[in-house]
């Protein structure tokens, strides 16, 4: 039970983290003060190949 | 510390099979960037509710967000530097914005911060750079986000809300004060061949 309850959770922070990547990787930077170094994986979020 | 706790939730999201090994550094990444980037609103929640002014603090960070999300500008190389300068920053234009009390004349300046923001943006990083597309498509983003702001910020003088134009001139005079160091950086080596 609480396995699957921990599985559900990280399917939903990975889904939600896919969201984040396809907005990080449609703009120029990030908000704050750092950058941090953008992975090659990223490309493939972008609307610009 | 961001850091590793970012690679620690990675790790827990390949274990839990949610996301691929291949994928450990992409979500590495998301993680980190997106507990970055909530940063400066829980900063400017917990200043405003400290300082008595959550609204203000709210309004003045949310036009920073969402401009400098596409204008791009200074970013420090370690994220601890990072949180100090941005709750910094943030308090010391939270005060500003409290302790000014006319909007004219800070809007004039926002005006011209606009003007620079728009003729300098994009800045990328060394850490992601932009392709010439990208570039293109970003400053046209930039254009439209920061005549919308500026076009609220006249709205607001207009209609005698002058603590919210206040807000916004300085959210966009602190987006285009952070493009001024790479700005310098990019135009001093032009002076001084100018110069020469």
């Amino acid at each position: 039970m609480k396995k699957n309850l921990s599985k559900m959770a990280a399917r939903k922070i990975t889904s939600a983290m896919n969201v984040f990547l396809r907005i990080d990787a449609n703009s120029t930077s990030c908000i704050t003060l750092h950058q941090p170094k953008a992975p090659k994986g990223l490309s493939k979020f972008r609307r610009t190949k | 510390m961001i850091q590793k706790c970012a690679n620690a939730a990675a790790g827990w999201l390949i274990r839990c099979d949610a996301a691929a090994e291949e994928d450990r550094e992409l979500y590495a990444y998301a993680i980190h960037s997106f507990l970055l980037s909530f940063s400066p609103l829980l900063l400017s929640l917990a200043l405003g509710i400290g300082m008595g002014c959550v609204w203000q603090s709210l309004l003045l960070t949310f036009p920073f967000m969402v401009i400098r999300k596409f204008s791009g500008g200074y970013h420090a190389k370690h994220s601890g530097v990072c949180l100090f300068s941005s709750c910094l920053l943030l308090y010391l234009c939270i005060r500003l914005s409290l302790s000014i009390t006319q909007g004219q004349a800070l809007a004039c300046i926002a005006a011209g911060a606009s003007a620079s923001l728009i003729h300098f943006s994009p800045i990328d990083n060394k850490n992601r750079r932009l392709s010439t597309e990208e570039h293109r498509c970003y400053k046209k983003i930039t254009f439209f986000l920061v005549a919308v702001f500026l076009l609220l910020d006249i709205l607001c003088l207009t209609f005698h809300l002058d603590a919210c134009s206040i807000c916004i001139s300085i959210s966009i005079l602190l987006t285009a004060g952070l493009q001024l160091p790479c700005i310098a950086k990019k135009l001093l080596p032009h002076i001084e061949a100018f110069q020469k």
